[in-house]
């Protein structure tokens, strides 16, 4: 039975170190990231673009920004993972998780143009785009649809519904994806326990677990950990902390200084606007602060 | 026993089964959509539907179809504009402007008293073949279209917005509930009249919920039920003379609250049996 990345975890974090057993499953559930995106299309492109919410004033305006940056000069800070990491940081309210829906194509832009994996996010075509992503959102699914009683199995098979077909008919590699996702997260013991019978942190590990069963191009984390206690937060960091050594890019809206470093640059939202920063001397500037 | 020779006996027998095994997924996918407000414009909707039918002298329940159908494609279209939810005030609009035209057109034409009465109150002894015909297509669609989309079905209830991130064509899917909804709830104001088309959808929905059990044994349970409260409303209303619709929802009501004890008692029980050490 495969160890989980958890098992692996020490019991103080230490970005610094890599578990060597999370690396190897984690290489073995993404066998390919280069072929996904690293070093060809930008994992984000965004022209003039303002975002928000549909006849309401824009909440952010002309954001410009391409990431991985292309030119030289702007080169963002190394950090010891493998993949491309960008944060969306900054204050609440300030449009961080609405940039986030808006790469989803759960939001349309208001103005200008928003290319995830070098598709637009406007056009009919992105549609195909939205299958290599993996969203794990910040709370459990909100109202009655939040009540409905389903095995954690069964939620983690969801992530691979975008490769199925409107029937959703499962093959034996889907299977597969989905019990190797689970053995990944260490939910196995749940697997067959109702999500509502779950923790905090047991269901944003099975929301990790569905968003690993996808094989995505690109994960997509809204403020992961944010409702956890430490010991929730410590064991999201971990999970995080190995995706990030895949070679998969991640797109993290987060408050979280741990993180934040683990993020080759950050997308920070202030007044309006947003601009992209080096991670690191971000972290150096707001030392002692909370971000 | 011959009662059940005369032919309205035995058509409505068919239509209570029918609708009693698929209509109450319907009840499963409004409660876990949060669309009672929305099942209420609909339920207006198809009413002003069926008085239009009664005016133009084509059978109610075909305009009361036709009519939530396109609510349905509005809510759907309403709902996507609102990201996630459904729009309260625009349902509301709906509901009371379609109540204020039927009540109009009721006084203005010459409907008999009866069939817009029959139209509140429904009457399954008045069905004819072609509506039980109607009953039993929909809800053999219903059945196959849940049976055969399950896992998409699931996916959108418990979490629409993640499943369509993920490339999934949840919208599709929900258009599809949707509609299925309300063809359920036309087919329900003739068979239990506007007032009481919950009487099918919700009550065996809510009494399978109650149990607590995971998505796919409520469905079964909500079908089980479903059936079980039909039929047993319906011979409560024979046996006691009583009229149909309410008998049915009497039942059903009692079996929401009996499943409702079913479950604390099973709760109380394994907590008390939690707490005897064990030797």
């Amino acid at each position: 039975m495969a160890t989980s990345a958890l098992d692996n975890a020490n019991d103080t974090m230490d970005f610094g170190t890599t578990e060597k057993a999370a690396r190897n499953r984690s290489d073995a559930m993404n066998s390919n990231p280069d072929e996904a995106t690293h070093g060809r299309k930008p994992v984000l492109s965004a022209k003039e673009l303002s975002i928000g919410y549909r006849r309401a004033e824009p909440v952010v305006r002309d954001i410009c920004v391409e990431f991985p940056p292309s030119t030289e000069g702007t080169q963002p800070s190394r950090t010891n993972t493998k993949s491309t990491v960008l944060g969306f940081v900054g204050p609440n309210g300030a449009g961080k998780t609405t940039l986030l829906k808006t790469c989803l194509g759960l939001l349309p832009p208001i103005g200008g143009e928003l290319r995830i994996l070098g598709a637009d996010t406007r056009k009919a075509s992105f549609a195909k785009t939205r299958k290599k992503l993996a969203y794990i959102p910040q709370n459990r699914p909100e109202g009655s649809s939040g009540q409905l009683r389903i095995s954690v199995r069964e939620a983690v098979s969801f992530g691979r519904l975008g490769k199925c077909g409107l029937t959703g008919r499962l093959t034996h590699a889907d299977r597969e994806a989905v019990e190797t996702a689970i053995a990944y997260c260490g939910i196995e013991d749940l697997a067959d326990t109702a999500v509502q019978d779950l923790s905090g942190g047991q269901f944003q590990r099975v929301s990790i677990a569905r968003a690993m069963a996808a094989e995505p191009a690109l994960y997509l984390f809204d403020e992961p950990g944010s409702f956890l206690d430490q010991e929730g937060q410590t064991a999201m960091r971990t999970l995080i902390l190995s995706l990030a050594d895949s070679g998969i890019p991640l797109i993290l809206v987060t408050h979280d200084r741990a993180l934040i470093a683990l993020c080759h640059s950050l997308l920070f939202f202030e007044k309006g606007t947003a601009r992209l920063l080096d991670a690191a001397a971000f972290l150096a500037e707001t030392k002692g602060q909370e971000v | 026993m011959e009662l059940f020779q005369i032919p309205a006996f035995g058509r409505a027998i068919v239509a209570l089964f029918a609708c009693g095994l698929a209509f109450p997924l319907l009840g499963v996918y409004i409660l876990s959509l949060d669309l009672i407000p929305v099942r209420f414009g609909v339920m207006h909707l198809s009413l002003l539907g069926a008085t239009v039918g009664l005016i133009a002298g084509v059978d109610p329940m075909f305009f009361a179809i036709l009519f939530s159908v396109a609510a349905g494609f509005v809510v759907s279209g309403l709902s996507s504009r609102a990201s996630g939810g459904t729009s309260g005030g625009a349902m509301a609009l709906l509901m009371t402007s379609s109540l204020g035209i039927v009540f109009i057109l009721f006084y203005k034409t010459n409907i008999h008293a009866i069939e817009a009465f029959n139209l509140f109150w429904g009457n399954v002894l008045a069905l004819d073949r072609t509506e039980v015909c109607l009953v039993v297509i929909a809800s053999v669609l219903i059945l196959a279209g849940t049976l055969r989309f399950l896992r998409p079905i699931s996916a959108v209830l418990f979490d629409r917005e993640t499943a369509f991130a993920f490339g999934f064509p949840a919208t599709v899917v929900y258009t599809g509930i949707l509609v299925m909804v309300c063809v359920g709830i036309g087919l329900g104001i003739r068979i239990t009249g506007a007032l009481m088309v919950d009487a099918v959808t919700l009550l065996p929905a809510l009494a399978a919920q109650s149990l607590k059990k995971n998505f796919r044994p409520t469905m079964m349970l909500a079908s089980i039920f479903g059936v079980c409260i039909n039929m047993a409303g319906f011979a409560l209303a024979i046996v006691f003379d009583l009229p149909t619709s309410p008998a049915i929802i009497v039942v059903g009501t009692v079996a929401v609250l009996g499943c409702k004890l079913v479950f604390r008692m099973r709760k109380k029980t394994e907590r008390s049996s939690r707490r005897v050490p064990s030797v």
